[in-house]
């Protein structure tokens, strides 16, 4: 059964617990109290922005056909099979911030040391323990959820919601341009 | 490939979940039948609300203006300052001087209830309140310097009761119970400008101070905050505790029974819950009256059990000897069982659940108190100028109630343990060096010698986030067993008594050799109950005369002493832990403070007011290895002291 992340943009409060969460999951102790300490602190993989009024969490979409894989230089950003999540490779990754360029949704960018490209895994290593992506997890309004894709195609149908995300792509292409 | 695999065949697991961690049997069973009932409890909304928010754990959202809500990025990339400037530093020290404000006005506002009825009655106007210790109240008021000679207790009463109501509204100079505090505490609070003056003043200054654009450095927010937790545990909690001695006489070792099982088949139970006796203590009085007892019978019962919970059971524990049905943690449990006719609610720690899981049952809860009101309860208020009236009119709905009790569907947990509580700091003088001679000499000279270590107060709340009551269990055996002599209120004292720490009998079971040679000398058990979460101002007190007898510290914070709240969950929690540090306790808490987003205050919190107060916070969640980070602290006062090694060595 396949799985991925499912946002539900009107249920986002703009908490920010998906970026703390996720911070903490890619940090080196993996806990909260000890990720706040650490040398080299973690970061998040996705950003809560606000679209008018409305706050929502942009992830990675994991796209089919990546634009941000084709352009990679060194092949750090690749897939590894259709309904997989992108990857990026730290070893291989150089910082040439060209993923960061072809992204249509504006959610890939350089670490804090501004050397590496940070992106969402869809949190490999806890799926690995059974566990759920780590913001899917800490949304306390399941704004963001993992579903599996069947039930993601069967919600698609509200309305009011695909011309939100509408919207919402437009505005995150914006502010992809805008960053670029 | 391996994330193929992964995604694919993603199937979520259940983690450990919180009620996994409860060892006490009864605990167990009362939840099996919540479950089986499909009520609402503590552990499942626990797991419900998981994870909790991580900013809130940390401190660093601030809700107190309309700037915000405002929270600090602790990982440094988002904001890191709030929408007016506040630091993170900032936001955590304001947010911990209201939370312990907060808790100082629970204990405080406790103890201004309890004085206000003195007054009552000293004016006659509360008749059913009577002066229980009339040695303690001439004790007492001779240290307001109230007049004794020639005079009525009444007469002297009513001064002692305007002497204190006028603390809460002091507006400068000190508490009055400040000077029972040794010398060196006393004289490093005036030098730091930490000794409190007045006992509402000091909370409504922090809420002054807290406010935006106020107080905004952290240093001088926790100073405050240790200003109000002393007017707490040197004035609120002090004069709580000294009061609810005066009107209900002086507790005295007892010996009670203790866990779910003492709820009864055959007789009326009627459960007290909360923390001010002033009410329980009637209701307690009604159940033992003969026309109430008439009533009962008439129905069918063969009687009226009044049994306590939470601080109430502790209250009414200590000076009664009534049998406690259960902690904090415990009380919708109560309700599960099918057996409680009738619950009686004042203030603090009632969970806003307790009418909801009553549907389920014929269980009345009644709230009694004009600051608590309940969704769907029955509210009943106490009159203290008609107290038994209203008590036995509280006990015939429970009588009521009990007519409607489907014996089909009581389930009580078949779990009963004895426990002995009662003990003060005045009593403990008896204990230690008998009648005639009482004294701290034998304790001191105990810990000199190296047969007791030291002593540790271990206190708080139960906590699911913990293990609902067994991380107190865990350490206190573990201190026990390296000879330290613990002391214990709230909760806690409710946790290990049902698990059995509270008999004489723990002490060849539990203690170290050194300590059971004392427990067996005195006829103690090797871990004492000294009352209510209020009474934990007798633990100071206590400490306070380890100093006076000489030979282990010349002030509380060279004392070989330690204290913990292993599970604590209220803000009453914060101002305890408070009072502590600020009287020179080294305090261990379960669960971090919610400080850890800032480092400069974590720091100063963990090490440096060490070297300002004398006392300072640690935070652990494995109460055994808190148990021996306070066993730790012991060893190092102990040597600073010179005091011998262990007699029975270092196992």
């Amino acid at each position: 059964m396949e799985r991925t992340i499912y946002v539900e943009p009107e249920r986002c409060l703009g908490c920010s617990s998906c970026e703390l969460a996720c911070a903490v999951a890619h940090s080196q102790s993996g806990e909260l109290f000890q990720a706040i300490r650490e040398n080299l602190l973690s970061e998040p993989r996705l950003q809560v922005e606000v679209v008018g009024d409305q706050p929502l969490p942009l992830h990675c979409l994991h796209c089919e056909d990546a634009p941000c894989v084709q352009v990679c230089p060194t092949e750090a950003m690749a897939k590894t099979g259709p309904g997989e999540p992108v990857i990026c490779d730290r070893e291989r990754c150089v910082g040439c911030s060209l993923c960061v360029l072809a992204c249509p949704y504006g959610v890939l960018r350089l670490d804090r040391g501004g050397k590496k490209v940070l992106k969402c895994d869809l949190c490999i290593g806890r799926l690995g323990q059974g566990l759920e992506p780590a913001c899917a997890e800490a949304c306390p309004s399941s704004a963001i959820q993992f579903l599996p894709l069947e039930e993601i195609d069967q919600r698609e149908g509200d309305g009011w919601r695909k011309e939100f995300l509408i919207v919402y792509r437009g505005q995150a292409a914006l502010i992809s341009q805008a960053g670029g | 490939m391996a994330q193929k695999t992964l995604v694919e065949e993603q199937v979520l697991i259940q983690p450990l979940q919180a009620k996994d961690r409860i060892l006490d049997e009864a605990t167990r069973e009362g939840l099996e039948r919540a479950e089986e009932v499909g009520t609402t409890n503590v552990w499942e909304r626990f797991e419900t609300m998981q994870p909790q928010c991580g900013f809130g754990k940390l401190g660093l959202c601030c809700k107190n203006c309309n700037l915000g809500p405002c929270r600090i990025d602790p990982f440094g990339m988002g904001a890191q300052r709030g929408v007016c400037g506040a630091t993170a530093a900032t936001i955590v020290a304001r947010n911990l001087a209201r939370k312990t404000a907060a808790g100082a006005a629970c204990h405080s506002d406790h103890g201004r209830h309890m004085v206000h009825t003195m007054l009552m009655m000293a004016e006659g106007e509360a008749e059913d309140y009577h002066i229980g210790d009339p040695a303690k109240l001439r004790t007492v008021a001779e240290e307001y310097g109230v007049e004794l000679d020639g005079r009525d207790d009444r007469a002297i009463a009513r001064d002692l009761a305007e002497a204190m109501l006028a603390e809460f509204g002091q507006q400068h100079g000190e508490l009055n119970f400040v000077k029972r505090a040794p010398e060196g505490q006393q004289k490093t609070w005036r030098q730091l400008g930490i000794s409190p003056r007045g006992i509402d003043l000091e909370l409504v200054e922090i809420l002054h101070r807290t406010h935006i654009g106020v107080d905004n450095e952290y240093h001088s927010l926790l100073s405050s905050a240790m200003r109000a937790a002393l007017s707490d545990g040197w004035g609120g909690s002090m004069i709580a505790t000294e009061v609810s001695d005066i009107l209900f006489g002086m507790p005295s070792p007892v010996r009670a029974v203790i866990n779910l099982g003492v709820l009864r088949e055959d007789q009326v139970n009627v459960v007290v819950h909360g923390h001010v006796p002033l009410l329980s203590e009637m209701v307690l009085a009604a159940a033992q009256s003969p026309d109430m007892i008439g009533l009962a019978k008439e129905k069918g019962a063969t009687g009226i059990n009044v049994v306590g919970m939470c601080c109430t059971a502790n209250e009414l524990l200590m000076r009664q000897g009534i049998p406690v049905a259960g902690s904090f943690i415990q009380q919708e449990l109560a309700i599960a069982t099918g057996a409680v006719d009738a619950m009686i609610v004042d203030v603090q720690c009632i969970m806003p659940s307790l009418p909801v899981v009553a549907e389920c049952f014929h269980t009345k809860v009644i709230s009694t108190d004009p600051r608590g009101h309940f969704e769907g309860a029955e509210h009943i208020e106490l009159d203290e100028s008609r107290a038994l009236e209203i008590a036995k009119e509280i006990i015939r709905r429970g009588i009521e109630a009990y007519g409607e009790r489907n014996p089909d569907r009581v389930r009580i947990p078949d779990e009963r343990m004895d426990l002995i509580a009662g003990f003060t700091t005045e009593n403990i003088f008896h204990h230690l060096g008998g009648r005639f001679r009482g004294s701290y000499r034998p304790l001191n000279d105990g810990i000199i010698a190296g047969r007791i270590r030291g002593v540790a107060g271990v206190v708080g709340c139960d906590n699911p986030k913990n293990m609902s009551g067994s991380a107190h269990v865990e350490m206190v055996k573990e201190l026990i067993k390296h000879d330290v002599a613990v002391l214990q209120t709230g909760c806690s004292a409710l946790a290990c008594a049902r698990a059995g720490l509270m008999q004489p009998e723990a002490t060849f079971e539990y203690a170290g050799q050194g300590l059971q040679e004392i427990c067996e000398t005195v006829g103690i058990p090797p871990v004492l109950h000294l009352g209510s979460c209020v009474d934990n101002s007798r633990i100071l007190t206590a400490a306070t005369e380890m100093v006076k007898e000489g030979g282990v510290g010349n002030d509380i914070s060279e004392l070989p002493a330690a204290g913990a709240a292993p599970e604590w969950m209220s803000e009453k929690a914060i101002a305890i832990g408070w009072y502590f540090v600020a009287s020179g306790v080294f305090t261990v808490f379960g669960t971090p403070l919610n400080v850890l987003g800032s480092p400069p205050v974590t720091r100063y919190l963990t090490d440096e007011l060490e070297g300002i107060v004398g006392g300072k916070w640690a935070f652990e969640s494995d109460p055994v290895k808190a148990a021996h980070l306070m066993i730790d602290h012991i060893n190092k006062k102990r040597e600073a002291l010179h005091l011998r090694p262990m007699m029975y060595g270092e196992e």
